[in-house]
């Protein structure tokens, strides 16, 4: 079994037959957080696992210029800004993606970089060996910084397409602790539920 | 429940203050916050009965008690001074509990016990946080309620998902509502007194309460005056009797607590005391 294809069916479904899971929305919730900490509004930023665009349209609201990437594309919500999205999973490189990007808006993406990676519970959703490469790879095209929150706690909308979504769940101390052998952890909140991380390169 | 229902020994009028400052309470959690270290959350009762440790005097007298449950298979949690006393007695620790803010506590946490949790309030000094760097568990808690200065600074960090462990002035009572927090339920209490027994107020040196005023507190139960008993205390050891007495008030039909030893607490838990008379 081809495990990003197999992926790809399970999120091609669940997008398509449940609309509630299309209101879930945590990159919308932590766009102010992320711009407290990084505070560099007009920088380019790559949502990771960028959904219907609730966390694009947030940022972007806040001055940062956008683009996405996603295991499967859906559309986007309601006043979402046409950005360029890129389909493929997190765990694969991602400089081809940036370097798409930026054929598609080159006055505003260099080809090799954005300035952030941004990326809002989707590392739990990843198989647990797949988690710390897509941390990689998002560290590998971030020139400042990766921002992640992801649940440390299972979900409720895998009952729709048989089978649990989050495909990683950890403690915090088994996140921070795993980033920290790749990275410069520069913030660890455990905010209970959820687990907020911004990660330099080391 | 009002200020009177919670009043648990009649005679005893008590106010529980702070020995460090606002300002350096709030500086300290200010720096612990960012420690990046996971809160302490509740969770699913535990079956684990817990010999919770202080320093008090008593232990030495029921050591064998404590050796005896640790060997059923009893966790052994301490507080403060009672961890260096547990390990002078080869006794290994599954978790130590801090809440004191002063810097001198950094040695509560030393030497560094493989295994052993650290669960530490936010409040402590940054020179106890950095004894801790690196080691492998360690948690922070929050011993402040929704009044307090320090909540508008939580509820930034942690967009407003902490929680406040209340309840009590000293270590010992807080202690139990983190453990409670935890899913534990079935508690023995060994050095926990509230009192002085000989000359000391604890088992091993604690220079901060070398100067402590001492008072004589006779306790006992209103119906049966002939079961008083006199004690030597400090201002804090009432205060705790009071704090501890109020917690077993309230979460008494949650928890299982033996209370070790002949100190102010196990008499009053046993005699049912509710009347005090200061300075006999």
């Amino acid at each position: 079994m081809n495990i990003s294809k197999a992926e790809t069916e399970i999120y091609t479904e669940l997008w398509e037959s449940v609309p509630a899971y299309r209101r879930v929305s945590p990159g919308e919730r932590y766009a102010e957080l992320f711009h407290s900490i990084v505070n560099d509004s007009g920088a380019t930023v790559l949502d990771a696992g960028c959904g219907a665009g609730q966390g694009i349209l947030a940022l972007s609201q806040l001055g940062y210029r956008m683009a996405g990437v996603d295991l499967v594309r859906t559309t986007l919500v309601a006043g979402a800004p046409q950005v360029p999205i890129i389909c493929q999973s997190l765990w694969n490189d991602l400089k081809p993606a940036v370097y798409l990007i930026s054929v598609e808006a080159p006055d505003i993406f260099r080809p090799d970089s954005v300035d952030y990676v941004y990326s809002c519970d989707v590392l739990e959703h990843l198989p647990e060996q797949f988690t710390m490469l897509a941390i990689q790879r998002m560290l590998e095209v971030a020139q400042k910084g990766v921002f992640i929150s992801l649940m440390q706690q299972q979900e409720i909308y895998g009952s729709w397409v048989g089978r649990r979504l989050h495909l990683t769940v950890k403690p915090f101390i088994w996140w921070r602790d795993s980033m920290r052998e790749i990275a410069e952890v520069v913030e660890a909140r455990d905010v209970m539920a959820n687990g907020i991380f911004y990660l330099r390169a080391k | 429940m009002s200020d009177m229902d919670m009043r648990v020994i009649v005679g005893l009028e008590m106010e529980g203050r702070l020995n460090t400052s606002d300002d350096d309470m709030l500086a300290n959690i200010q720096s612990a916050i960012r420690r990046q270290h996971p809160q302490v959350r509740q969770q699913d009762p535990q079956d684990d009965r817990i010999c919770l440790v202080g320093s008090g005097p008593s232990l030495k007298d029921t050591e064998g008690e404590l050796v005896q449950l640790i060997r059923e298979g009893a966790k052994l949690v301490t507080v403060n001074g009672a961890y260096h006393w547990c390990l002078q007695k080869n006794l290994k620790p599954s978790a130590q509990i801090v809440i004191d803010a002063r810097a001198a506590n950094a040695r509560f946490v030393e030497p560094s016990v493989p295994g052993c949790i650290y669960i530490l309030a936010s409040q402590c000094h940054p020179r106890l946080w950095d004894a801790v760097e690196g080691r492998e568990n360690v948690w922070i808690f929050h011993t402040i309620n929704a009044d307090n200065a320090a909540k508008t600074m939580l509820d930034e960090f942690y967009m407003g998902h902490w929680h406040g462990v209340v309840g009590g002035t000293t270590v010992a009572t807080r202690a139990m509502v983190v453990l409670r927090m935890l899913g534990y339920l079935r508690f023995d209490l060994f050095g926990i007194d509230s009192c002085v027994m000989g000359d000391q107020h604890h088992i091993v040196p604690q220079p901060e309460n070398d100067h402590d005023k001492f008072y004589q507190l006779k306790v006992g139960p209103t119906a049966h005056p002939e079961l008083s008993r006199i004690f030597t205390v400090t201002g804090w050891h009432c205060k705790q009797l009071e704090d501890m007495l109020q917690f077993m008030r309230v979460n008494g039909d949650q928890i299982l607590c033996n209370v070790h030893g002949d100190g102010l607490i196990a008499y009053a838990v046993n005699t049912g005391a509710d009347l005090a008379i200061d300075d006999v």
